[in-house]
């Protein structure tokens, strides 16, 4: 219980400091406020077009093999877990990696290639 | 005569004095955290200056400038926050905030001692890691929200830099808990009470630091924040408070990836005993020597290393960290399955 105790005291804490750092930013910083401070500026430019407008399309396929490597993690995960209480049926995840570290090393030599801009 | 102590004031005092309160509020907790989080900042000024041979703070507080840190954050407290026009106002203001709350969250699980812990959980390594695997999104959504070119090209690298290093880590971490056969940090420090694993995980060990570097956007893996071409990319809108919370958030992320790296591979508190103290005080004192140690390679690196552009970033990430990790695995679930054979 004491534990509970203290993790939801910290989360009080922990949420409270910065409501405490913008109380005090209220109570110090001056209150004159103008339009001409909030404009955005870039490199001393007043901003043309959104900056959403230049999003690099060719980036998606990292995406994907994101999602392809959180699902081979989670299956890998998974397995591991199987054999902390189980080591005797170690041998069905030394398999899978074994499969798995040399298909990655595969892919790695394939992906060389993927267009990269930023 | 004893003045006796009158009932409310009695409550407050026992409630200050409890275990849990000074557990939450004092150590481990927010003033330790926050102390930690400003003391990281200075420290690594003072490193860095020795590095480019200059003398760094000197000038605030009596002994090394210890102060400058604590009159930057008034300074910053003192300046009006001013929310850009084209910025998403309210994501804009509340993502450094949440940003520092799960960045100091992370501290909650994290034990400095098997006594030394404000909450001590049977999947803490998972708790953690959904913490970490959550604290970027904060940051990706504010660069987003500040409705700036700059912030919002810090942000898309910022992105791609997490996805590429989150598998990896996700990884290491199992490679630890498969070796300890538990998900509970303190079982996992206890695992190394005689090898830690960085000498039986050394790939591991390496995987889990370059990862954890890049999730707190240190040099060579800070192009998100770029100070040169980007101007502090996705924070580049935040001045103010909204810029202080910010940096508290990264150096509390920091000192907490350093925290949990001594815990899992480092042996955490096991170090020689020392005559005539205490576990409850040698423990701790055991972390943080670890702690300065790593810390302070942490911090050099900044001084020593440039930055390396995306492509090496995203190659290092997706073609040789995830390989190894796995490679790590394999090792490690051989260990495992080898002494069945035999038994």
């Amino acid at each position: 219980m004491s534990q509970t105790e203290a993790l939801i005291y910290y989360t009080v804490l922990t949420a409270a400091l910065p409501l405490i750092l913008i109380l005090a930013n209220k109570l110090l910083s001056s209150g004159r406020r103008t339009r001409r401070k909030r404009l955005s500026f870039e490199s001393g430019q007043v901003p043309f077009e959104w900056a959403e407008t230049s999003f690099p399309v060719e980036y998606f396929p990292y995406a994907i093999i994101y999602v392809a490597y959180a699902v081979l993690s989670i299956a890998v995960f998974v397995s591991a877990l199987a054999i902390i209480d189980n080591p005797q049926y170690a041998l069905n995840l030394v398999l899978l990696l074994g499969v798995l570290s040399a298909s990655s090393i595969f892919a790695a030599l394939s992906l060389k290639d993927l267009p990269q801009r930023l | 005569m004893v003045v006796p102590i009158p009932p409310p004031l009695d409550q407050v005092i026992r409630f200050v004095a409890s275990e849990p309160f000074v557990k939450a509020a004092i150590f481990p907790g927010a003033t330790f955290v926050a102390v930690l989080g400003i003391l990281s900042v200075w420290y690594e000024r003072k490193l860095l200056a020795r590095v480019m041979l200059r003398i760094g703070p000197f000038h605030v507080g009596k002994y090394g400038g210890w102060l400058q840190v604590v009159a930057d954050a008034v300074k910053f407290l003192s300046k009006e926050y001013i929310i850009p026009s084209r910025a998403r106002r309210k994501l804009f203001v509340t993502m450094p905030m949440a940003a520092l709350v799960l960045s100091a969250l992370l501290f909650a699980f994290i034990p400095f001692s098997e006594y030394w812990v404000i909450y001590r959980s049977d999947i803490s390594v998972l708790l953690i890691f959904l913490l970490l695997a959550v604290s970027p999104i904060p940051f990706i959504i504010a660069g987003w929200a500040a409705g700036s070119k700059y912030s919002f090209i810090g942000m898309i690298r910022f992105a791609f830099q997490v996805f590429a290093y989150e598998i990896p880590l996700f990884l290491a971490l199992t490679g630890v808990i498969i070796a300890a056969r538990s998900f509970d940090i303190v079982d996992i420090v206890n695992a190394q009470y005689a090898v830690p694993f960085i000498i039986t995980q050394v790939i591991g060990f390496l995987v889990f630091f370059i990862a954890a570097l890049s999730e707190a956007e240190r040099i060579p893996f800070d192009l998100p924040t770029a100070e040169q071409e980007l101007v502090e990319g996705w924070m580049v809108e935040y001045g103010s408070v909204g810029f202080l919370t910010i940096q508290l958030a990264m150096y509390t992320k920091l000192d907490a990836l350093v925290f949990l790296t001594v815990n899992l591979y480092l042996g955490g508190w096991h170090g020689p005993m020392l005559p005539g103290i205490p576990a409850t005080i040698a423990h701790p004192f055991w972390v943080f020597v670890k702690i300065l140690v790593l810390l302070s390679i942490v911090l050099l690196f900044r001084g020593v290393y440039t930055r390396i552009t995306m492509k090496k970033i995203l190659d290092l990430g997706w073609r040789v960290l995830i390989p190894l990790a796995l490679i790590n695995l394999f090792i490690v679930s051989l260990t495992v399955y080898l002494p069945t054979l035999t038994a």
